[in-house]
């Protein structure tokens, strides 16, 4: 194989080389302090990153086994839908987290391209992307009603090849270097995949359905959403302060979900927003669910934020967004720091 | 699963060992033994953790990622023709499972908005002389600071050649098993190696 004289320090450095070769690049550093000395670094740097060794948690195991016990597939209610983790994935859990983020920050945002093509939107979501559509006042009335009706279930996925799922692997990953599917090499592409993540991804690809038709009328806020009491909004609030979030991984929303609609990703996002000016702020909203493992915060005084409300319905979670709610005024935290992936599906 | 169990070690699959599991542990894994499931995760879930770690910097992220790696990767084990390395197999989910979540989070407004001031030039080569003669010397700092440094400075690598730098580094595969990890020639993760190294090495010594 070719190697260029640096690809050969390495390969020295990693123990490569043969005898021969060896003592040639020996030759070279003795005669070179400067190439020595940077070799020595990157060995140093070597074993500085195997330095410190953690070892996992008393409780990871005992965790993992429970996590292998939820990890029956949710059945898919109506209009909104928490895909499960593969047959063999997580599942009961839940979560997910859109956000209506600050609206001074949305104000500073670049303006959005043109929504993606179809098949564009398909890579992307496969990549568990979320990238809002851009906002207007006609789609947000239609998100508004969108989310606020009940949709029929969404329509199973087509079958998919092997080779139209690479294409969309590949389509997933510009770069080419994002291996999607696990090393079986004796398998050829017609046979079903070897485990690997590729078949999780492209199964929670689904293409969304187009939004529902015009805006309907103003949605109200059902009261038993509100019912949480001060008292219990307090120890949310508490919990959720002390036991952030973590594991989301992506959300898909519909067409014309207003600007703002993010993920909370991940413990830093959840905690850089309690550190923030808008921290104090933050309360629940109520209308969570009585596992808790979903809540809506958000800061219930801005005049912006009327008509948010979350719904737990047979594992699944609807938020309505009311024609009132603008950007920047609450979002959804997962408690119970599991990966799940939400989507919103819209009724065709 | 006496025999599973037997495999469970400190380390788990140990950095350079090599892995293959017996016929008899995947036949166990086939007919549902739960038990042979939870020793491959014991034995598996260190080495991944350690890359893990590294990868994501924070102990939840690392365990969890993990996790999701071995709760979705182990149960299709029982269509694993054993052929293939499990570890091998299981980097591989890991490392797209992780992609993944870089994806997402790059996509994330608000993560942008976080990080932007800190991450505008996020891979950015750094401005100092590649040759300059002084030793980086990161022995003579305290360990924790050692490690808060390089950790630090990983962070800043781009990801496919952080990624690559680890498996060798921390789990010390060969190029070969990285290569079918990455999915990407041995040439390659040599290269992506050679640029980590030194991304880390002039990192480091700009911000000495």
């Amino acid at each position: 194989m070719r190697r260029g004289p640096e690809g050969r320090l390495h390969d020295y450095l990693d123990g490569r080389l043969s005898a021969e070769e060896r003592e040639a690049v020996e030759r070279l550093l003795a005669e070179d302090p400067a190439l020595a000395r940077r070799v020595e670094d990157w060995r140093e740097l070597g074993r500085a990153l195997r330095e410190g060794q953690q070892e996992l948690s008393p409780d990871f195991h005992a965790r993992l086994r429970r996590r292998f016990e939820r990890s029956a597939p949710e059945k898919a209610p109506r209009g909104w839908r928490i895909l499960s983790w593969e047959a063999a994935g997580l599942a009961a859990a839940v979560v997910l987290a859109g956000v209506l983020f600050a609206p001074d920050v949305l104000r500073r945002r670049e303006p959005q391209p043109p929504a993606a093509p179809a098949d564009d939107r398909v890579s992307a979501r496969s990549a568990g992307a979320t990238e809002p559509a851009s906002p207007s006042p006609e789609s947000r009335g239609q998100l508004e009603e969108t989310l606020a009706r009940d949709h029929a279930p969404p329509a199973p996925d087509p079958p998919r090849t092997a080779e139209e799922s690479k294409k969309v692997a590949d389509r997933r990953d510009p770069e080419r270097d994002s291996p999607v599917s696990a090393p079986a090499p004796r398998r050829d592409a017609a046979e079903p995949a070897e485990p690997g993540p590729s078949s999780a991804v492209e199964k929670e690809s689904k293409p969304l359905s187009p939004a529902a038709g015009p805006s309907g009328g103003r949605e109200r806020e059902p009261a038993e959403q509100r019912a949480a009491s001060a008292e219990a909004a307090a120890d949310t609030l508490a919990s959720l302060r002390t036991s952030a979030p973590a594991g989301v991984e992506a959300v898909e929303l519909p067409p014309g979900v207003p600007d703002g609609v993010q993920v909370v990703e991940d413990r830093a996002i959840w905690e850089g927003w309690l550190a923030g000016p808008a921290g104090p702020q933050i309360e629940p909203l109520g209308g969570y669910d009585a596992d808790q493992r979903l809540v809506l915060v958000g800061m219930p005084g801005g005049a912006d934020c009327a008509g948010l409300s979350l719904q737990a319905e047979n594992g699944s979670y609807r938020v309505r967004i009311g024609r009132g709610a603008a950007a920047g005024c609450a979002f959804l935290v997962p408690r119970d720091g599991r990966g799940v992936r939400l989507e919103v599906r819209t009724k065709d | 699963m006496g025999d599973a169990r037997e495999l469970e070690g400190r380390c788990g699959v140990c950095p350079g060992e090599t892995d293959r599991e017996t016929p008899e542990v995947l036949a166990a894994i086939r007919r549902g033994d739960a038990d042979a499931l939870d020793a491959l995760a014991r034995r598996h879930a260190p080495g991944l953790f350690r890359v893990a770690l590294r990868l994501t910097g924070r102990r939840e992220d690392a365990e969890d990622l993990v996790q999701e790696t071995l709760v979705r990767a182990l149960p299709k084990l029982a269509a694993f023709e054993g052929r293939a390395s499990v570890a091998t197999y299981l980097f591989r989910v890991l490392a797209n499972l992780w992609k993944n979540r870089l994806r997402s989070r790059k996509r994330s407004r608000i993560v942008e908005w976080l990080r932007s001031r800190e991450q505008r030039d996020e891979h950015a080569p750094p401005e100092v002389d590649p040759a300059d003669p002084r030793p980086l010397a990161l022995e003579q700092l305290e360990r924790e600071e050692r490690a808060a440094r390089v950790r630090d400075a990983l962070a800043a690598i781009e990801p496919a050649r952080r990624l690559t730098l680890l498996l060798r580094e921390v789990q010390e595969l060969p190029y070969e098993q990285i290569a079918e990890i990455t999915a990407v020639p041995v040439g390659t993760v040599r290269s992506r190696l050679a640029r980590a190294r030194e991304d880390l090495r002039l990192l480091l010594r700009s911000r000495s």
